[in-house]
């Protein structure tokens, strides 16, 4: 083989000119694909790592609640760190990501923005800071100004919206928006420096501190906002550590440890919740029979209470109990005021400290204060799988099952609005996921790009097979000779096989060598694309492409592929010739 | 012994559309280390009887066997290594490969039957070349050559696998006579040392001086023995 190997080297010095023509043609085909692929994975990556990363995460953990995915609050920041942490090593940093739209009125212009927080002065690591400062190229003021509390609230602008509301460094923008509890807020600014977008989609919004924006939004002390995560590897990581989150935020029973009182009785009472939708009443309704009220109890909104507990409170139907629970945070006493729709019947299938809430009553009640842990004795005594009701029982919250891609995640979004749940639905998706669309662009970027430069590999092959038609006919005595010598037809073939699959490789990896120069060279050329959109497809007014090791050898190893099996039937054709035959050739 | 044996060999070429019948019938017997000389004017089939023997073209009719093996009854694998086992090539136009030096040209047989060390095959082409009297050309690709030393190599290339039989077609037809004869010198004295079987086909005289036996062809048949 390696007699043979060096035989097809060595032939390929023969016909200079005519292998330089043939091997420059399938340079310039590999040049081509291999440039085109870089463009095309370097607008997938400029979108997710300039775009969809900053408005997603690598991971991102949402909420949503009574269909508003702007509602991004969750009462207990501590359940979902603690699934952080168990994320897995992969993670470099999680950060909450807090947007509130509103309306800006500057001088004498209103216009619709975003706030977005950043977190200014946060622990970033050096590569951060530079892709952070990348997105802000100051024209005005400071970045850092953004920390400076002695300006009021302070606020950045890209020069495109600065100019809109017509507002420089130091003028105040004043905002009025809605808070996470749907409360109608309005807010004064300071306009501490103007950036020049890195993309388009940075015009829109106007940025202020995480923390500044966290309490002009309304967010307590201990919600949490919806969470980006940050990974390293995210390409390969992403979906895994998501996965794991999601495995790691798996919600158990909604519990409401309280205490209820009825006429200065008072007794303990462990509240749950559970669905209101027609198909759990349906499910409810014939496994908790009621000694007192009537079917309707568990449509409305109030109590159903065990009918230990009604004794020990003396309650009755159409009473208005207290229900009182300590927060979880912050030393607070949470309360409720509700009606006693009905009693629980000996037997029923609930502890005898419980009262049932329909959802729209616990969750806001479970949300509105979040309740510290049940003591283990409480615990113990919690319905479980086993339970007749469990299915109807009102979850800690809702986990969105997972989405393989854009569309997916978009017909989950769409399952969970409509069932209507009460509780806040939590979803934990992967930007590969969420954009996936984005791959898809990428996909069929590729596609078209490997279509149109096949034509050309095409015009190129025909060249290859003709050129290989004239070399064995060039060697027609040769191969007679060899063939008679005792070369195997085996070896023939693999010979003219070898030869031109390294004429091949030799020139595609010229031509990968010749892309990467290319590349280089364009990318260094400044483009000012102004207002087109397509500018976001630039990363600092230049064009980015993104060459990776894999596809370049990939495309190599397409092309090498390609060129032998041209190859094959005319070496096949040279090795079914007989010595004699051969021999007897003559041009 | 004989070590080649044709009955009835036939070989016609389909030219256009008429048929040629190069060879039309012939029964040879060739003794183990016989030199015999086949004879015979232009287009007499001389060549084509030689190609037959060599196991290079397969006969219309008829059967060749070499030692005791029937050569129409193999398949091609079979009788390639039959080939590269059991017979050496000289040709008239020596057919060396123009991309491997004079070393490598004389290797490459050795290379083929993949049973040798690299050192062994290295060491017999040397030997062969030092033989023929091209010690000093072992590096020099066939274009850098004279006729003669390309037809010295092909002679080294020939015997490397030493081989039952050599088949020489027209060998000195392109050499000046002193050098042809040196050739020929050159094979006797391999046919004296290993009983290697040698077959010329020549128009040359001068070669016949060489041969032990000599058949003359006419219009493919046998038109003398001697």
């Amino acid at each position: 083989m390696r007699q043979i190997f060096e035989i097809s080297l060595r032939n390929l010095t023969r016909q200079k000119r005519r292998n330089i023509l043939l091997g420059a043609a399938i340079a310039c085909g590999a040049a081509a694909l291999i440039m085109a692929n870089a463009y095309a994975h370097g607008i997938s990556k400029v979108l997710f790592e300039r775009i969809v990363r900053y408005v997603n995460g690598h991971v991102a953990v949402s909420y949503m609640r009574n269909g508003n995915m702007m509602n991004q609050v969750f009462p207990d920041a501590e359940r979902i760190e603690h699934a952080l942490a168990q994320a897995g090593p992969e993670v470099v940093r999680s950060e909450e990501a807090v947007g509130v739209f509103g309306r800006a009125i500057g001088k004498g212009v209103a216009d619709n923005i975003i706030m977005v927080g950043v977190d200014a002065d946060g622990d970033l690591t050096d590569q951060e800071r530079r892709e952070l400062q990348s997105n802000f190229t100051m024209l005005e003021g400071s970045f850092l100004a953004l920390n400076d509390r002695s300006m009021g609230i302070p606020v950045l602008l890209a020069q495109q919206k600065a100019k809109y509301l017509n507002v420089g460094v130091g003028d105040q923008l004043r905002v009025r928006f809605y808070q996470v509890t749907n409360q109608a807020s309005s807010a004064t600014l300071t306009v501490v420096g103007i950036f020049k977008p890195a993309n388009v989609f940075m015009t829109s919004p106007i940025f202020l501190t995480t923390a500044d924006l966290r309490l002009l939004a309304g967010y307590r002390s201990r919600d949490i906002a919806g969470i980006q995560v940050t990974l390293r590897d995210p390409q390969r990581t992403a979906q895994r550590v998501a996965d794991r989150l999601h495995d790691a935020l798996a919600p158990g029973l909604a519990v409401l440890p309280a205490s209820l009182s009825l006429r200065g009785r008072q007794a303990p009472a462990t509240a749950l919740g559970f669905r209101s939708d027609s198909a759990s009443l349906a499910l409810v309704r014939p496994r908790l029979p009621l000694a007192a009220g009537d079917s309707t109890a568990l449509s409305y909104r109030g109590a159903v209470i065990a009918g230990r507990l009604a004794e020990r409170l003396r309650a009755r139907p159409g009473d208005t109990v207290d229900l009182t629970w300590p927060a979880k945070h912050d030393g607070a006493t949470g309360r409720k005021r509700l009606v006693v729709r009905g009693i629980a019947a000996p037997g029923a299938p609930i502890a005898d400290d419980a009262l049932l809430l329909n959802e729209r009553d616990f969750y806001d009640a479970y949300y509105g204060t979040f309740p510290a842990p049940p003591a283990p004795a409480t615990a113990r005594q919690l319905p479980d799988t086993g339970n007749p009701l469990w299915p109807a029982l009102a979850p800690e919250y809702v986990l969105m099952r997972r989405a393989a891609t854009t569309d997916e995640y978009t017909e989950v979004t769409r399952e969970m609005t409509r069932a209507s749940y009460k509780g806040i639905m939590v979803s934990v998706q992967s930007m590969y996921e969420t954009a996936s669309a984005i791959v898809q662009l990428e996909r069929a970027l590729n596609l078209i790009t490997l279509s149109a430069v096949m034509v050309l590999f095409f015009i190129i092959l025909v060249g290859v097979v003709n050129t290989l038609r004239m070399t064995i006919r060039e060697r027609t005595r040769e191969i007679g000779t060899v063939r008679a010598i005792g070369m195997q037809q085996g070896d023939v073939r693999a010979m003219f096989i070898l030869e031109t699959a390294m004429l091949a490789l030799i020139a595609s990896a010229a031509g990968a060598v010749a892309a990467l120069l290319a590349m280089a060279g364009l990318s260094a050329i400044p483009i000012d694309a102004g207002d087109n959109p397509l500018g976001m497809l630039l990363v600092d007014g230049h064009l980015y492409f993104a060459p990776t090791a894999l596809a370049i050898v990939g495309y190599l190893a397409l092309i090498v592929a390609i060129s032998a099996a041209t190859a094959y039937f005319p070496a096949r054709r040279a090795a079914n010739l007989t010595a004699a035959a051969a021999l007897r050739h003559y041009e | 012994m004989n070590i080649i044996e044709t009955t009835g060999l036939v070989k016609d070429y389909p030219l256009g559309k008429t048929t040629v019948h190069a060879v039309r019938g012939i029964d040879l017997a060739i003794a183990k280390g016989d030199i015999l000389s086949i004879i015979g004017p232009s287009g007499s089939g001389k060549t084509t009887l030689l190609n037959l023997i060599g196991c290079i073209d397969t006969p219309t009719a008829g059967r060749v066997k070499i030692g005791d093996t029937d050569v129409t009854a193999l398949d091609d694998r079979r009788v390639t290594d039959l080939r590269l086992h059991r017979i050496g090539f000289i040709f008239q136009t020596f057919n060396l490969i123009p991309v491997l030096t004079a070393l490598e040209n004389v290797e490459f047989p050795m290379l083929l039957m993949k049973h040798h060390s690299r050192a062994e095959i290295r060491r017999r082409a040397q030997q062969l070349l030092e033989d023929v009297g091209l010690a000093e050309y072992v590096q020099h690709r066939p274009a850098e050559l004279s006729g003669g030393q390309r037809q010295r190599v092909a002679i080294a290339r020939a015997l490397v696998t030493d081989p039952d039989i050599v088949l020489a077609d027209e060998p000195t037809a392109n050499l000046d006579s002193v050098t042809g004869a040196s050739i020929l010198d050159a094979m006797r004295e391999m046919n004296a040392k290993q009983q290697t079987t040698f077959i010329f086909s020549t128009h040359d005289a001068n070669v016949l001086k060489y041969a032990k036996n000599i058949v003359k062809i006419k219009d493919g048949l046998i038109a003398r023995e001697a």
